[in-house]
């Protein structure tokens, strides 16, 4: 049976984006897409094209303009998931705030499982995004 | 001045909680006595899920949720903060009947807060973080990501007798005394840790009095679900970065935690009013009101061990009838328990569930 979500990518925290750069692009051979300011929060964020996933490296920084992460340890952050059809993502929706896990409201066929609530399957703070697969 | 004032409120908002609480309270007593205990059994279980600072299970929220499943996948460190904030409500809903009896002249006084702070930490004995259970801190403590340095340790233990002298002297509204006590115990920071679940304790021990119900059922839900408006209300009262009365201001917090507090008592009387008519509904079916209880309180859960079951007041060779006919008439099923759903004190492999 086939999934009905698929990993389109993941999120690293690092604490030096150009060692982080350099051991996927240099090292690894992967393509460095872009690297900019991050727009959530205050810091850079790199995305390496890592063939069927994305890694996205995101730097936060200590201090600046906006919003300041609490968090800045480094860790696997993020894992996103895609689904192609709203009811499989409202289905995953159902199925996590059955078991008890804390999430965020189903807005635009989006979602995350709290990292907090994944560090205890998990034993650390992960956020398990779920977003819709763009149209083809 | 040794610290902030208690703001003025509007008297609309004291108005508006006044009347969402009467309302509440009317609902509670229209209630059968079924739908009562489910709701504060649901209740109960989030107001110690949010003294333990542990997530609601849907943050902000869009509509209101009358169910809410129970939080799984609890990590050890939540597994025994629920333990002590469960300690907690019994000990403030204690010193609340001890009160009404007029038996002590306040729920709330000056060792309460280190009793609460006790009774919170004292699960966490080998935490990586010493937080001395119980002890006002003897170290300096600050915010570094939100810069501000709480006050000289040497003065925390004067400080927080003025602020619960404060609290019981004043004729304010209950839920400004209480919302205040809270923003001045997060501030002042009188413990290593565990300062913001003692300080949302003293809230609930604060409040009790001014209530009917003697439990603002719903307010520390709002806090947990609403977590960034609580953040950005505490730091709005700050102006400065280290304790300074003069330039602190608790209004947006009592703002905040009104607001909470209206909401979540309208919540409240919702979610009463739908547990009402869904027994009504299984009445109708034909399920005695003790069936239709069981039925509904592990409909309400997911899963439910017998234990859990056997803790809701029912004599045991009664729920042994209730749960048989249940699974007889195909409305229950035994199922393996989810792994997330266990902890170190609730390890059973089966559960109920509906069918």
């Amino acid at each position: 049976m086939e999934s009905p979500l698929a990993a389109l990518g993941i999120e690293l925290i690092v604490a030096d984006l150009d060692r982080a750069i350099e051991l996927f692009v240099d090292v690894m051979g992967c393509q460095l897409l872009s690297r900019e300011p991050s727009t959530l929060v205050v810091g850079e964020v790199a995305v390496i094209d890592a063939g069927s996933i994305v890694i996205s490296l995101l730097a936060p920084a200590l201090a600046g303009e906006g919003a300041v992460l609490a968090n800045r340890a480094p860790r696997l952050s993020q894992i996103i998931f895609g689904g192609s059809r709203s009811a499989e993502i409202a289905a995953a929706f159902g199925r996590a705030a059955s078991a008890g896990l804390a999430l965020s409201e189903l807005v635009d066929d989006r979602f995350h499982i709290t990292p907090e609530s994944v560090e205890g399957a998990l034993g650390q703070p992960t956020a398990l995004v779920t977003v819709p697969l763009p149209q083809e | 001045m040794r610290l902030p004032a208690i703001p003025a409120v509007d008297d609309s908002l004291v108005d508006r909680h006044q009347l969402s609480h009467r309302e509440l309270a009317a609902v509670y007593a229209d209630a059968s006595p079924e739908a009562a205990k489910l709701f504060v059994l649901q209740q109960h279980r989030l107001v110690v899920e949010a003294l333990a600072n542990v997530q609601p299970s849907i943050v902000r929220p869009q509509r209101p949720r009358f169910v809410v499943p129970p939080r799984a996948y609890l990590t050890l460190k939540q597994q025994r903060r629920m333990i002590g904030a469960r300690a907690v409500f019994r000990h403030i809903d204690s010193r609340v009947e001890m009160r009404r009896c007029s038996l002590i002249e306040h729920v709330v006084e000056s060792t309460t807060p280190v009793v609460l702070h006790a009774l919170l930490e004292a699960t966490e004995p080998d935490s990586d973080n010493e937080t001395n259970p119980g002890m006002m801190r003897v170290t300096p403590t600050e915010w570094s990501a939100d810069p501000f340095a709480h006050p000289s340790s040497d003065v925390v233990r004067d400080l927080m007798d003025e602020a619960v002298a404060t609290v019981n002297g004043s004729t304010e509204p209950g839920f400004v005394r209480a919302a205040w006590l809270t923003y001045v115990t997060t501030s002042v920071h009188p413990f290593v840790d565990g300062n913001g679940r003692a300080a949302a304790a003293l809230y609930l021990a604060t409040v009790a009095d001014s209530l009917e119900m003697g439990v603002d059922w719903g307010a520390l839900e709002q806090w947990a679900m609403w977590r960034d408006a609580y953040i950005t209300a505490l730091r709005d009262g700050r102006e400065t970065y280290e304790f300074d009365p003069g330039r602190m201001s608790a209004a947006s917090f009592v703002d905040f935690a009104g607001h909470a507090s209206i909401a979540g008592a309208e919540l409240c009387a919702e979610r009463l009013r739908f547990l009402q008519s869904h027994l009504d509904v299984m009445a109708q079916q034909g399920l005695s009101r003790p069936v239709a209880f069981v039925h509904t309180f592990v409909a309400m859960r997911g899963v439910s061990t017998l234990r859990e079951i056997s803790g809701c007041g029912l004599a045991l060779s009664d729920l042994d009838d209730i749960i048989a006919e249940l699974v007889r008439r195909d409305r229950l099923r035994w199922v393996k328990r989810p792994h997330g759903s266990r902890t170190s004190d609730s390890t059973e492999e089966l559960g109920l569930a509906e069918a």
